[in-house]
């Protein structure tokens, strides 16, 4: 399938990712079928999307002729079959769950043609493994957002091992012309990209507090205030580049002995999650909560992140000037 | 040539499970002239209760036993002591109730286990792949298929050659005469009702390592089973059986050769058939 054949897509799942995904394609154009085993989640998907879109629109980052459009691009399925009628493209965003994925997947084989392109949002769980039992698991690709997915610009395309490169490279363009970044993932690898690199920068942060080396703030601030500055602008291999590639081994050299190498979760980890002090939901983990502070950093968090890339697609089309 | 076997099998299974939850609708209705809206939902409880009971004891073949038994005892009881008290108002009502009975147990399930689709795995030999004509298909819906061909054999067997089932289809055609012959027809009704239910959550237990369990799964099927039963005709088993092939079948390939409009093709098929034939492939004009 060509990338200019897709014009329907179908989503799976209208929770928290689901509708900021279905919003993403709906905002281009594309007629959305979105589809929910829970009716209320389902039914409350549009209004939750005008909201997503009137936080664009104050920015005036969409008119309102386009807001209107996106949510007449949009059509609610109540059954999977209804759902998968016509759709070049569908899109999983259910709870990540392996038997849970492979169970959609298998009837979304049933009621779909075999060119019909399956994508899974998972943040890590193995696309040849969701496909491994499917009669065409070659047009199953691995379609990571990030949350929230109307938001954040960078989509992982995942290459399973049974993947085509042809239906590899209609969703990667495909991804393009809705406006996302979308990163090629060539390896089926737990974690795939960004994962891997945000964790091994966790692991590093929740061992510098356990070895009592800072505080969490602290820890937080570093990355904010410092080398994390750069990060929307600068890469880790671009920096690495710009420091001096010599200058990046004599650091190595020296440093990586000390630095934590822990392949299980750290004790400190452990001890939070044994206590249920799991963060957010127990108002308590690394940082004490209240329902305000945590109602206020997520209502800035849009704005904020609509700002900073707002501010990166300016600096980027300079750079390629 | 593989495509074409994969759909015709994909179709197979899923008449198979639409046979299940349609075959006792259609007894029910033949009989006591009542569309049962509460029949899917009796086909998603038993398919929590498996989630449960899976979850519990890890034996699958004990669900497959235990949460149709649960059913058919629930069944009896809504008809015992529910459905029985409103026969006498009329249809409107006893429809009513069965609507309210959906409801009900749709916000039990939510209430129960919340509004998340909950996966099942089955494990053991199940869990594997059969190879077919150079086709690998999984283990499981051939399992699915073969349920439902033998719970059809077995259901023929009592309605054709036993007594039981001489008064069943007695009480399908004319359940006065049956009643004024001196059968007990409350039983009867009770008995089939609850049969049915328990066909219902057979399919509901099949269903859940088939298509995931979930609060949706209840109105999703309940949409099929109605066109099988309009199409084959009230009241009748073997054209739910038909019915059921072709709804399978024409899904399939439905979705294999006109992707854009495989969902009106059955509800094209159901007008064609009520032109030509009002009362179904096999219903009796009334």
């Amino acid at each position: 399938m060509k990338v200019e054949e897709i014009r329907n897509i179908g989503v799976i799942g209208a929770g928290l990712m689901g509708h900021g995904i279905a919003q993403v394609f709906a905002l281009k154009g594309y007629k959305v079928k979105l589809f929910d085993n829970d009716s209320r989640v389902l039914k409350s998907a549009p209004e939750r999307i005008r909201n997503n879109l009137q936080t664009l629109l104050e920015m005036r980052l969409v008119e309102f002729q386009e807001l209107e459009d996106c949510l007449n691009h949009l059509q609610l399925s109540h059954t999977l079959t209804e759902m998968c009628e016509g759709v070049e493209l569908a899109i999983e965003a259910v709870s990540e769950n392996l038997d849970l994925k492979r169970a959609i997947f298998l009837d979304l084989e049933r009621l779909t043609p075999p060119q019909t392109i399956l994508c899974s949002n998972t943040s890590g769980i193995s696309i040849s493994l969701i496909s491994e039992k499917l009669q065409f698991k070659e047009r199953v690709v691995g379609t990571h957002f990030w949350n929230p997915p109307h938001i954040v610009p960078c989509v992982e395309v995942i290459k399973s091992q049974f993947g085509s490169d042809e239906v590899f490279h209609t969703v990667v363009e495909l991804m393009k012309r809705v406006g996302k970044e979308p990163v090629r993932v060539l390896k089926d690898v737990p974690g795939f990209l960004g994962n891997r690199l945000q964790h091994a920068l966790w692991r590093e942060a929740i061992s510098l507090v356990e070895k009592g080396i800072a505080d969490p703030e602290d820890i937080d601030r570093v990355v904010k205030y410092g080398f994390g500055l750069r990060l929307p602008f600068l890469g880790p291999l671009e920096t690495a580049d710009l420091a001096g590639l010599d200058l990046v081994y004599d650091i190595h050299q020296y440093l990586f002995s000390d630095l934590e190498n822990r392949s299980t979760p750290s004790s400190l980890l452990k001890r939070l999650v044994d206590q249920k002090t799991i963060g957010v939901k127990a108002k308590k983990g690394f940082y004490h909560w209240t329902d305000e502070s945590i109602k206020q950093i997520i209502q800035q968090r849009d704005k904020a992140l609509l700002k900073i890339t707002e501010v990166i697609k300016g600096l980027n089309r300079e750079k390629k000037q | 040539m593989n495509i074409t076997t994969i759909f015709i099998l994909h179709g197979l299974v899923y008449a198979g499970l639409l046979f299940l939850v349609s075959s006792g609708l259609t007894l029910v209705f033949g009989m006591m002239n009542v569309l049962n809206f509460a029949h899917a939902s009796f086909y998603m409880l038993a398919a929590y209760f498996s989630y449960s009971l899976l979850r519990w004891t890890g034996n699958f073949w004990l669900c497959l036993l235990v949460c149709p038994f649960l059913l058919f005892v629930i069944g009896a009881l809504i008809e015992r002591f529910l459905l029985r008290r409103v026969h006498v108002f009329g249809h409107l009502h006893e429809l009513l109730l069965t609507f309210g009975i959906a409801f009900i147990i749709s916000e039990v399930v939510k209430w129960v286990w919340g509004t998340a689709p909950l996966p099942i795995e089955i494990g053991g030999f199940l869990d594997g792949n059969v190879t077919l004509r150079g086709v690998i298909y999984p283990t499981y819906r051939f399992f699915v298929l073969f349920c439902s061909i033998l719970i059809g054999f077995l259901m023929s067997c009592l309605l054709l050659k036993t007594r039981m089932g001489i008064t069943v289809r007695s009480a399908v055609d004319d359940s006065e005469m049956v009643n004024a012959l001196g059968v007990n027809t409350p039983r009867v009704f009770m008995f089939v009702f609850a049969l049915g239910a328990a066909l219902s959550g057979l399919a509901g237990v099949i269903s859940g390592p088939l298509l995931s369990i979930n609060t949706g799964m209840a109105t999703a099927i309940l949409v099929d089973a109605f066109v099988v039963i309009v199409i084959g005709g009230f009241g009748s088993l073997i054209g739910a059986v038909v019915a059921s092939l072709m709804i399978g079948q024409l899904q399939s390939f439905g979705a294999l050769l006109f992707p854009k409009i495989s969902l009106a093709l059955i509800y094209l098929l159901m007008a064609i058939v009520l032109i030509a034939k009002p009362s179904g492939l096999f219903g009796e004009k009334k």
